[in-house]
């Protein structure tokens, strides 16, 4: 992997070297996150953080951390139901942003007269499915393709941890553990702590154990190692204290 | 009187031939009747306007036809395909449709010997003419009237007296001592002598409304006003100090303004200042106000006679004499004069790629609601060696070296004719 | 105390907001927060870009029309690098709180004096751009800001990058430029007396101060560079360091 991935820091409005953009012969270059594509052939970032290049994927991207949640599409996110129209409930996924919709069809079998019912407050984890920056995000809580739940719907239980966008991130890449250096949820599960968790990509985290007091530990666990940037050795250190004092 | 009344200049057309006539405007999918021909190949030229709403996208094609027509900015692929039924606009109605495009296309050249200009009939250097008149208000000390375009701003000027008594913490010795260079001690700042205020009137320009605080802009301009009033040093300090010498010392007549005096014979001292309150009324606003707002207090202060004020001892008060000829001009230190220019660019994204732009002085506020970059450069000509007072620009990238160069030669025209209006 | 001129700056240090910058220089600190793409009342609303709202609060007592002044300078500054039309019909929100302003040796008279009040406009526009980087907001460029103060009397002439508050004061001439990361002039605000020469002066020394040398893109530019008041320098390592933090898991 780490041969071919290679990353520099940038910053907004840096002319990028040609040279240090993958070129692949058939594949079209993929432009990620905090790039803009100025017409014709410019390719210039606009975050600050570390250029990453991934010349199998032949795709470019920036690795950045902090900021607000911008709804992307496919983006898996913890949202909060704030009112419910006719057919549809507006949830929230980040404070002051406007409200996104979320059909009331749209869970696991649900139907006119089957239609799940949440108030003001009710978790949902959720799938974006439409992110346009001249409309309100739209969600979904079940899979287009099969019409089966694949682990969305309502959260029920539990409690809400807030995390930045970067640990959000970490918590979901394929392989936390190689790509992401994060070992706490592994070490938490190999003391034999017991708990259900959900990531949003909107920077939160939603953890349900068997008492609160070990939800708030292990909720408390994830917050410190974003906030402290913790070390693997660090991780462990901590998860066998919150193992012990569950 | 009469100057005000002629004719609006500013909605006069020039007589170049390639101005547009007609503007016809198609809408794509022809469900308009159509009572007008289409234009020919030949004399249309056609301007894809992305109606700039984005929630109503809609595509109108503008078909611009005139005796010579238009080069074509970027060819609407509908224009060639389908026949459509084509609307006529009066010129006005494309201006609020969409107003970047009509303005692009006023500026843009038809051929190389065409002179690109303005919506407004104006080529992008030429200002407006002003008029000034001095004295209209009879109650204040100084006041002008000043009109450039179809902006009006009156700017009345009126002495108070602060008393030296009524300073909190003032010395005697500290305005004495300090020298009167720009550095150190400055009283006319530090006592604020000067006290500018901006009213938009309501009614002034569409924009403003009855019964809010004061505007942004409004605030913006009295805050430049006030800073350049005392950055550039315009007002001899001496002019606003109210002197007193014990009729003992020497003989009353020439106690005010010499001062040398205030050295040797250290009995003199300052009893009382002057302070100027400068309002500035703006009747009608069509852009570039800051210009019209620094003209017209430049030409109020020039306009300013002081009564001649003394220290009675024995009321212990300042009374001022009703003789006119007693009274005092200000003595400015030279001659300031503002220019505003924008940079209107061909795209109207604000980020976008594309370099072309015109710069146009003196705008109106059309072309205000269409530019971002602006710059003011404010000159004194009135000694041999131009100097430069103050230079502002905000906005924009376009405007570097060069430009500069160019916007100061233009400032440096205009302050002549100014000049010349405000010394006559 | 001698306030120093080399800048420090505080990044991200405020939980609440989506992006904070604590950044002093000269003796001015600013602390400054960005908040969006929020949610903006209707009527403020614009249909095809972002609505930016620049507050600046002084260190003492409430804004008044010096205050709008700036707050006009920096809305119109920032639009132009925010990408504003990635985030139509929401607001972005700066906030700037001036926390500590030097010591004004004419103490009993007003607390920030007119013209100077430009002093402090380049510690606003870093601490904005900083906290506008802290906030990952989308930016067209960076922007750094310098000021020169001309000292003259007759023959000789000084330029003081970078003036102490004093040395703006009695300056024959001040100078406030800001340009982009590609050397691109955004704001000039110069006051006092000066000619067409000393200006070009000025653009040139504030262009090479706040310019980035584009044939130097290997991670060794900043050693070995004179990074003395050299903006961009600063911002470019203040990032450097932060983003460095913020990806320590990254490989």
């Amino acid at each position: 992997m780490a041969s071919t991935r290679t990353s520099t820091f940038v910053l907004p409005g840096d002319r990028l070297d040609p040279a240090s953009l993958p070129s692949h012969p058939t594949l079209p270059l993929k432009l990620g996150p905090g790039l803009r594509h100025i017409p014709p052939n410019t390719i210039t970032p606009t975050v600050a953080g570390q250029l990453c290049t991934d010349k199998r994927k032949n795709a470019v991207w920036v690795e950045f951390n902090g900021g607000r949640y911008i709804p992307t599409t496919g983006d898996l996110v913890i949202a909060t139901i704030q009112n419910s129209a006719v057919d549809i409930f507006y949830a929230s996924v980040s404070d002051y942003a406007p409200k996104a919709t979320l059909p009331q069809l749209s869970f696991e079998g649900a139907t006119k007269k089957t239609r799940p019912q949440l108030s003001f407050g009710a978790l949902v984890y959720a799938r974006v499915t439409h992110a346009n920056k001249h409309m309100d995000p739209e969600l979904e809580c079940v899979s287009q393709s099969t019409g089966k739940s694949e682990g969305l719907g309502p959260l029920t239980g539990g409690m809400v941890f807030d995390i930045s966008l970067g640990m959000a991130r970490r918590l979901m890449l394929p392989k936390p553990v190689e790509q992401g250096a994060l070992v706490i949820l592994d070490e938490l599960g190999g003391q034999g702590v017991a708990f259900e968790i959900a990531v949003g990509r909107n920077g939160k985290v939603w953890v349900n154990s068997n008492s609160v007091k070990g939800t708030i530990a292990i909720g408390r666990a994830i917050q410190e190692t974003d906030e402290k940037a913790l070390k693997i050795e660090e991780q462990r250190k901590l998860a066998k204290k919150v193992a012990r004092e569950i | 009187m009469a100057a005000w009344v002629e004719r609006k200049q500013s909605l006069v057309y020039g007589s170049d031939d390639w101005l547009p006539r007609k503007l016809v405007l198609v809408r794509a999918g022809g469900t308009c009747p159509a009572p007008f021909q289409r234009p020919t190949k030949k004399q249309k030229a056609s301007v894809a306007a992305t109606a700039s709403s984005s929630t109503r996208a809609l595509n109108f094609t503008l078909h611009i036809t005139s005796h010579h027509g238009i080069k074509s900015q970027s060819p609407s692929p509908m224009a060639s395909t389908t026949p459509q039924s084509a609307l006529s606009f009066p010129r006005e109605t494309f201006a609020k449709l969409s107003p970047h495009p009509y303005l692009r296309a006023h500026l843009q050249p038809t051929s190389a010997t065409a002179t690109p200009t303005r919506a407004n009939g104006r080529s992008p250097s030429q200002f407006r003419t002003p008029h000034i008149n001095n004295g209209s208000l009879t109650h204040a000390d100084g006041s002008a009237v000043v009109r450039i375009g179809d902006t009006t701003v009156v700017c009345g000027i009126r002495g108070e007296i602060l008393l030296t008594s009524k300073v909190p913490g003032w010395r005697a010795d500290k305005a004495a001592a300090e020298p009167s260079s720009g550095a150190g001690y400055n009283e006319i700042k530090e006592l604020d002598l000067l006290v500018p205020n901006i009213e938009l009137a309501t009614g002034c320009s569409p924009a403003f409304m009855p019964v809010i605080p004061p505007s942004t802009l409004a605030q913006d301009l009295s805050t430049k006003i006030y800073s350049l009033l005392h950055s550039t040093n315009l007002l001899d300090r001496e002019d606003l100090r109210i002197w007193y010498q014990p009729p003992d010392l020497s003989d009353p007549d020439r106690m005010d303004d010499d001062s040398e005096d205030d050295e040797e014979t250290s009995a003199s001292e300052i009893k009382a200042f002057w302070a100027l309150y400068i309002d500035i009324l703006f009747i009608s606003l069509d852009g570039n106000p800051f210009d019209a707002a620094w003209a017209a207090v430049m030409s109020a202060l020039k306009n300013v006679r002081l009564p001649k004020a003394y220290w009675d001892p024995d009321r212990e008060m300042i009374l001022c004499d009703d003789s006119v000829d007693k009274s005092k001009k200000l003595s400015l230190n030279g001659l300031p004069v503002a220019i505003t220019a924008l940079v209107f660019k061909a795209k109207e994204q604000a980020q976008s790629k594309d370099k072309k732009y015109w710069i146009l002085v003196d705008p109106d506020t059309f072309e205000e609601s269409l530019c971002d970059e602006s710059v003011t450069v404010v000159v004194d000509c009135s000694e041999k060696k131009t100097r430069i007072l103050s230079i502002t620009k905000s906005g924009g990238t376009i405007v570097g070296r060069e430009e500069m160069k160019d916007i100061v030669k233009l400032a440096e025209q205009r302050s002549t004719e100014l000049s010349s209006i405000l010394n006559g | 105390m001698v306030a120093s001129k080399e800048p420090s700056v505080l990044l991200s240090h405020l939980h609440r907001a989506d992006g904070s910058a604590t950044f002093s220089q000269n003796g001015y600190t600013v602390i400054g927060a960005v908040n969006g793409p929020i949610e903006v009342p209707r009527r403020h609303e614009l249909p095809e870009e972002a609505v930016i709202e620049v507050l600046v609060r002084p260190a003492a007592g409430v804004g008044g029309t010096r205050e709008r002044h700036l707050e006009s300078i920096l809305h119109s500054t920032l639009r132009q690098i925010i990408l504003v039309h990635n985030f139509p019909r929401h607001l972005i929100q700066v906030t700037l709180q001036i926390t500590n302003t030097p010591e004004n040796k004419n103490t009993g008279s007003k607390v920030v004096q007119a013209g100077s009040h430009l002093a402090i406009l380049p510690a606003l526009l870093q601490t904005a751009v900083l906290a506008l980087l802290s906030a990952s907001m989308p930016l067209a460029t960076i922007l750094t800001s310098v000021s020169i103060a001309i000292h003259a009397d007759g023959k000789s002439r000084k330029l003081i990058t970078h003036p102490s508050l004093k040395e703006f004061e009695s300056a024959s001439s001040v100078h406030i430029m800001a340009f982009t990361s590609h050397g691109e002039p955004l704001v000039v605000e110069s006051q006092g007396t000066f000619t067409l020469e000393d200006w070009e002066e000025v653009f040139e020394t504030v262009k090479a101060l706040c310019h980035a040398e584009h044939n130097r893109i290997d991670d060794n530019a900043m050693q070995g560079v004179d990074g003395k008041g050299n903006m961009l320098e600063f911002v470019k390592s203040a990032m450097g360091e932060k983003v460095a933090q913020d990806l320590h898991w990254h490989t």
